[in-house]
Parts: structure tokens; sequence; C-alpha cells
């Protein structure tokens, strides 16, 4: 276990590195200069208060070197200070990643625990009614981007019941429990694709684990059907499901950037888009490294939970 | 004494094409202690028996009204499916065709052995393993305290095919269905399967439904035979009577298409021409009538019934006619 668990992240050091170097050229690849945002459209590149902002920046210095300064910095968590606010960046990803993280571990959550119970449902009564409906609720919502049911549902809400507080302010630290329930909804809405996919990963990989002859061993033990499904059925599923979690997870924090935005949550989606609103370069960086990261993160540990859920992988390391 | 008797047994499938009535109309009987074999080409609805008697049955296919399994006072048919739940490898096991499918690969054999004991025994989860191993013991697994533990994709395809046999015997079945339990092992294993699944049966009194296509397997192992064509039985009793003399065309024909050791390559092998008709379509009269030497007419008219013979019973009717003929014959004469 130890070696797999091992190898697989010493694995991730290189994807890591990419991520850092992508986070950081991307801004290099932006046009505009990012002086000329600083010192305002006024100030000519080649005066005094120019070149202060540059030597300030080590814009002065060849690109790879501003890279290493930047990585070592990020490294120790000093991601530099934000060009508008003139603050530490590092403070204020600490202060919008807990929203985030919340938002994708509940959506994923529902994601799960909607998807994977009506995948089996389906893949059980293939063909009749039951498969039917949950596929094509699945279909919508699939099709149905969150931005629409986001905002869908904060209109509707807000009409029939005005009561239901949708947008109220998330203070996680000092009010979890509030803040989880102000979190319900968007999380719902940005479930919704989730779920679907992962709908249809288990509903295929029943149909398959259905037809083998140790589901027909299973029952002719005497074990129950409900036994049957779950135990020999679905905890073979798993495999290519989990996998499905997997990519879906990224995409849900992909999504967390909409859904903070029509809710207007204090997240790190929405620290982003100000950023790059703002052309806060460090700010974009900083964010971009921390969400790539998150997304690296939990493939990790789809890939260890591969390690538990099959014993062929356990034998060939 | 009968252990398990089936009654007019069908099975069919609700298929795109039409309606597949796999198996049609089935008698058997199976006494205590004694084993029956079952044999027939592919595609005779020996397998489909089998998982009937079970009710192992899955949609779109199931068992038509009218059809009786009676088992231990009961008739399995009707049953509710707890009651059934609670025979299902409890009082009757099953060994599967396919060992290495047959396993679930994400659970320790030792597992898989031990929810079969729980199931149906109140046991710790100590004494069930330690059962288990006795078991894997008996069915021959060296170091069995150490295979406990091992997971399917760790055994060879005989390894795996003894550990069915564990779990099948779990519980100490009065009847053991074995459906073609060598098919897919090699010759040197199959014979030490065999042998193993006879020394079993011996010691733990159980009975046996061997379901077989190979009569050597029949002529080693069992009391009984029924041979299976086309849905149906068309020739049951015991093994010495029927190999002495077979009563019905298509026994006489399988019997006749064994190839013989010391045969050369100048012999023709003797073979049964034509192949089973489909299930969709049984033809109307005798089902064996299209690839029989002695059919005539009257034989595509109408499907013959089991009828007793000198060897148990056939559904021919060389013999039905024969028993009215000679009826007939000896009320004219008189």
């Amino acid at each position: 276990m130890l070696r797999y668990a091992a190898g697989r992240i010493v694995l991730t050091v290189p994807v890591l590195f990419g991520v850092s170097l992508m986070s950081f050229a991307i801004i290099h690849l932006i046009p505009g200069d990012i002086v000329s945002v600083l010192a305002g459209p006024t100030v000519a590149l080649d005066s005094e208060a120019a070149q202060n902002i540059r030597r300030a920046l080590h814009l002065d210095q060849p690109l790879p070197v501003q890279y290493g300064i930047w990585l070592m910095g990020a490294l120790r968590g000093d991601f530099g200070n934000s060009l508008v606010m003139g603050l530490p960046v590092a403070p204020q990803i600490v202060s919008h990643l807990p929203v985030t993280l919340v938002l994708t571990a509940m959506s994923l959550l529902f994601a799960i625990a909607v998807g994977l119970p009506a995948g089996v449902a389906a893949a059980k009564t293939r063909g009749r009614w039951p498969d039917l409906f949950i596929r094509a609720v699945a279909l919508l919502g699939l099709s149905t981007p969150p931005f629409f049911v986001g905002v869908a549902a904060v209109l509707l809400l807000s009409l029939y019941w005005p009561s239901f507080k949708i947008l109220s302010a998330v203070d996680l630290r000092h009010d979890p429990l509030g803040g989880i329930r102000t979190l319900l909804l968007p999380a719902f809405v940005l479930s919704l694709a989730s779920a679907t996919t992962i709908m249809r990963y288990t509903r295929a990989a029943m149909l398959e684990v259905l037809t083998e002859p140790f589901m027909a061993t299973a029952r002719a033990k005497g074990a129950g059907r409900l036994r049957v499904l779950i135990r020999h059925g679905l905890r073979n599923a798993l495999l290519p499901v989990v996998t499905a979690v997997g990519v879906t997870a990224a995409h849900l924090v992909a999504g967390a950037v909409v859904v903070e935005q029509v809710f207007g949550l204090p997240g790190i989606g929405q620290l982003m888009l100000n950023a790059i609103y703002h052309r806060d370069y460090t700010q974009v960086q900083a964010t971009v490294l921390v969400v790539t990261t998150l997304v690296v993160l939990i493939n990790i540990m789809v890939d260890l939970s591969y390690y538990a859920l099959d014993p062929r992988i356990q034998q060939h390391g | 004494m009968s252990l398990l008797r089936v009654e007019n047994l069908r099975t069919y499938f609700d298929t795109r094409s039409g309606v597949m009535k796999a198996v049609d109309g089935v008698d058997l009987d199976v006494r205590e202690g004694k084993t029956l074999g079952v044999v027939g080409e592919s595609g005779s609805g020996k397998s489909v028996t089998a998982l009937s008697i079970m009710r192992l049955i899955e949609r779109p296919g199931r068992i038509l009204p009218g059809s009786h399994i009676y088992f231990e006072g009961k008739d399995l048919a009707a049953v509710s499916e707890r009651e059934l739940e609670a025979v299902r490898g409890n009082r009757i096991s099953m060994v599967f065709q396919e060992p290495m499918t047959s396993l679930n690969p994400v659970h320790t054999v030792g597992n898989q052995i031990i929810e079969g004991i729980r199931l149906h025994r109140r046991t710790s989860a100590r004494q069930a393993r330690e059962r288990a191993i006795e078991l894997l013991e008996l069915v021959g697994i060296p170091s069995p305290e150490r295979r406990v533990d091992a997971f399917p994709h760790q055994m060879s395809g005989g390894m795996r095919q003894r550990v069915m046999i564990a779990m099948a015997l779990a519980c100490e079945p009065k009847l053991l269905i074995a459906d073609e339990p060598t098919t897919a092992l090699d010759v040197t294993i199959q014979a030490q399967i065999l042998e193993l699944l006879r020394q079993l049966r011996d010691r733990l009194a159980m009975a046996v439904i061997l379901i077989t296509h190979d009569l050597g397997v029949v002529a080693e192992m069992c009391d009984d035979v029924a041979v299976m064509y086309a849905g149906e039985v068309v020739e049951r009793g015991s093994v010495d009577a029927i190999f002495r003399s077979p009563q019905h065309p298509y026994t006489e024909a399988l019997l006749r298409s064994i190839p013989l050791l010391g045969m050369t390559q100048d012999e023709p092998l003797n073979v049964i021409p034509g192949v089973v008709p489909s299930a969709l379509h049984w033809p109307g009269g005798c089902r064996f009538a299209a690839r029989c030497s002695y059919a005539f007419q009257h034989c595509h008219r109408q499907p013959p019934a089991l009828v007793a013979t000198r060897s148990g019973f056939a559904a021919c009717w060389l013999r039905g006619n024969a028993t009215e003929r000679s009826q007939r014959g000896a009320a004219t004469d008189a």
C-alpha cells in the first residue's frame, strides 16, 4: 500500500511542476503590459516611475529568473502582493478557499448520493419505465447549464418563497451550520451535471456486472436481491464510477466559479474572476495554481481509492 | 424415495424475435443420495433446467404456471422468494460451469465462503472463518489457512472450482446441482474434480444432479440419467439399463457417437446429422424426427409422450406404438 501510494505521489511532482509553469506562463502570454496597468495610461513606459515598478516586481530580470523567484516564494506560501490592493495574496486565498472547498465537497456528496442509486436502479430496470424516467431526467440535468438553473432557482425562490434566504453572507468559521445551509442550494445547482455523469457511469458499469456469472453464484448462495446488487454488483461496478467521480470533481471546481458568481459567494472562483477583471496578475497566478493543485490532489485520491477497491491492483502494484 | 421431483417444468424466454421455449415440459426425479446425470447437446435446455430448479431465472425468462418442483415437501415453483433464499445455498447448492468468472473478483475466497455460511447459520465471524478453512481443506486445497485470504485471481481454474465446491458445501446441502463443472478445465483437472465430487457425495450422503454432455462421465458417476433434447426429456431411467439398451433413437445415436480409444483415423466418427432445431420454433411432431434415421410419417405429426419402457421411460413413437400395437394386436387376436 505504502509503495503504491508513494509511487502515485512521486508521480504528481512533475505534474505540479508543470502546473506551476503554466500558471506562471499564462500571465506572460496575455497581451498588455502590467506596468501600464499599474502606473496608469498617462505614465510613459520608460519613465522613472515605470522603471521602479519593474524593478520592484523583478520584471527587469529574464523570465526563468522571474519564474524561479516566484516559485521559491510560492513554495514558502508567499505568492507576492496583490497588484491592485497592495496586500499579500496568500491570506486572500486562505479566506476564500473554504467556501469553494465546502461547496465542491457538498456538490460531490449530492452528486454521489443521487447518481449512484439512480444508476443502479436504472441498470436494474433497464428498458422499463424507471430506467427511462431516470435517463430522461438525467438528460435534462446534463443539458441545462448551471448558470441557468442557478439564476432560475434564485428568481423562482425569491418570488415564491421569500423566507428562504438565498443570498446571505457565508461565514464558515464563525457560523459553520448557517454557512452550510446557505450553500445547500448552490451546491445542489452545481451538482446536477455531476450527478448525471455519475449516474450514467454507474448504469453502464452495472449493466456489465449484472450479467457476470458471479452474480448468479451469489444468488445461488441464498443472498437476497439487494445484497447481491450492492455487495456483489455495485462493489464491482465502482471502479469506473470512481474514475467518473474524479473527472467530475475537476468539473465541479470549474463550475464553482460560475455558481459562486450567480449566488454571490465569497469563494476562490469569485476571487479569481475579480483578479482577472483588474489584471491583478499575482492574484490570478496564485489562484490558478491553487485550483489546479486541488484538482491534482483529487486525482491522487481517486488513484489511491483504486488501490483500496481493486485487489488485482494490490498485487501488481 | 425421491428427494426432488420436477413435473412439467416449462421455462420460456420472451425475446424480440418471439418466445424461446428453452425448457418445455421437463420431468425429472432425483433419488435421495443418488446422482442423476442430465445429458444433451448444447441448447437442449440442461442449464436452464438447473437454474429453474433453484428459480434463478432472470428476466426476460419466466417459469410458466403449471410447473412443479417438489423438494422436501414444498413446491419450489410456488414458494415465496424469501423461502427460496432459505433453500438456496442451504438445502440445494449449485456449482457453475465457469470457475474463472463465477467467483467475485473483489472479495477473498474466504469471505465468499463465509458469506454462504452466515446467510444460513447463526455463527460468529470467527467460527465461520474456521469452517471456511475446514471446507477448503475438505475440497483438497493445500495450506487452507493461508488460501482463505487469497483472491480468486491468485488461483488456477481447478483451484477456483474447488473453492466453488467448498462454497456449495458450506451448509451441507441435500442436493448439489453441478452444471458442467469440468467443461472449462484441463483434462487432468477434470478427472480430479469429478473424483472429488464423487468422494464428497459419498461422504456427505447428498444427492447430485450432474449436468454434462459427456456420456463417459455419466457412466462413471451417475446412478440415473435423463437425456434431454430440444427442451424435453426424451429418455430417462437407470444408467445401467439405458446404457445397455437405449430405447430412444437419440440416446442410441449419442452412445454411438462416443469416439473409442483405439479407433484409427480411417474409421469415420459416428455423428448425428443436422442440428438442434431453434427454441423459437420447435417442430410440431417429435422434435428429433428430422435427424432420426427411424422416423416415419407419424413422427412428424404428433409429439410422443414419455412412456414406460424396458429401461425406464422414453418419448418415441417406436416404443409408444409398439406397446399400443401389441395391445391392439392382442385385442384383434382375441
